[in-house]
């Protein structure tokens, strides 16, 4: 009998040096098909290429890791996705798992646990970091709701909110979403009025606290 | 069965999701994803073929007039698979002949689109229960009652 190929993996960090290292790590046992930088790429990519595994960080440019990852789960749900990340947080973990992820490794875990992880994972196992207290994830998992309160603005809103705290115009996000810029100015405002905020410096403040882009 | 390893959601409610119209299915995801599991949101009738036998749902929400395929062929040939899931059709014909079609072929639940709010989170609770749900049906007794 022919061995079964090896896995097909996308790599997305905005570290391209963590992500090239990651990528000579594995490449003698799995396929890196791409390597990405951000979490807009990293949905293009994923759709385009259906990989059986990504390999994502959370906190990404444009997109971050959590979003994108949700996005992608359900449209290949086959995909399976192992969060690669410096946020050891049990909430942070347990958002991943609600989300559908099926592995969480950090990044200052041994390259060997990294492995462990993939190879579990592709075998359809779940893995989390021993650095993480596992029953903690489990209990937050099973109460049922989100850690933050993030769920009360919609999915759309969360994209539009990440890329105007990064900076761009209304007119840019509409672009990069390929919106109607005043569709992107209704999103903005509706949001503004879900959470209760006034002005766009509250609006950033909050992108910062839901750890969105770094502060 | 998934095997998790202990770290899964165990007492969710599995929803597979499906219409072309891709606003329709992001308001969807939105609403059900805090209180069930939503395994995938899909927008044609040959991934819902191909991922529903491996995604284990209760429930798969279906519109009738997906892009490539019909939603009763996709539920005829789910049966057929042998897909134990249970449907809900997702529609804009609020017309009776095409509700009485949809529970003819074993559907367990009709809700109009023009009533997404006020029905489908109680459709999908009723049919988890075990029960039956059509809009038809609530429409018309709110329509007496009124």
């Amino acid at each position: 009998m022919n061995r079964k190929p090896a896995a097909r993996l996308i790599i997305a960090d905005d570290h391209r040096l963590l992500a090239d290292a990651c990528k000579n790590l594995l490449e003698p046992e799995f396929e890196v098909i791409a390597v990405v930088t951000d979490g807009r790429s990293l949905l293009k990519t994923a759709l385009a290429l259906k990989p059986d595994l990504i390999i994502l960080d959370i906190a990404m440019p444009r997109l971050n890791g959590l979003d994108a990852g949700e996005q992608i789960r359900l449209k290949l749900p086959a995909t399976k996705l192992l969060f690669l990340t410096m946020n050891s947080a049990a909430e942070i973990a347990a958002e991943a798992f609600r989300r559908g992820a099926s592995g969480y490794v950090l990044k200052h875990s041994a390259a060997e646990d990294l492995l462990t992880a993939i190879r579990k994972v592709v075998h359809g196992e779940s893995y989390l970091s021993p650095l993480i207290a596992r029953e903690t994830v489990t209990f937050l998992l099973n109460q049922g709701k989100a850690h933050t309160d993030e769920r009360r603005i919609t999915k759309r809103q969360t994209e539009i909110l990440q890329l105007l705290a990064e900076g761009m115009s209304m007119k840019e996000v509409a672009g990069v979403l390929e919106l109607k810029p005043g569709t992107v100015a209704f999103h903005k405002y509706r949001m503004m009025e879900t959470l209760g905020v006034r002005t766009n410096a509250e609006l950033l403040e909050y992108a910062i606290k839901r750890q969105m882009i770094s502060a | 069965m998934r095997v998790q390893a202990g770290i899964d959601l165990v007492h969710s409610i599995r929803l597979l999701l499906a219409d072309d119209n891709l606003e329709i299915l992001e308001t969807l995801v939105d609403m059900l994803q805090p209180a069930y599991v939503v395994v995938a949101a899909l927008s044609d009738g040959a991934s819902v073929l191909e991922q529903a036998p491996g995604l284990n749902p209760d429930l798969i929400i279906l519109d009738i007039s997906l892009g490539d395929m019909a939603g009763f062929e996709v539920a005829r040939q789910l049966k057929k698979a042998g897909v134990p899931a249970k449907v809900i059709f997702l529609t804009v014909h609020e017309n009776i002949d095409f509700v009485r079609a949809a529970f003819d072929l074993g559907a367990v639940g009709y809700v109009f689109k023009s009533r997404i709010s006020p029905d489908l989170i109680d459709a999908i609770n009723t049919i988890c229960a075990g029960g039956r749900f059509s809009s038809a049906d609530v429409a018309a007794s709110s329509n007496s009652s009124a």
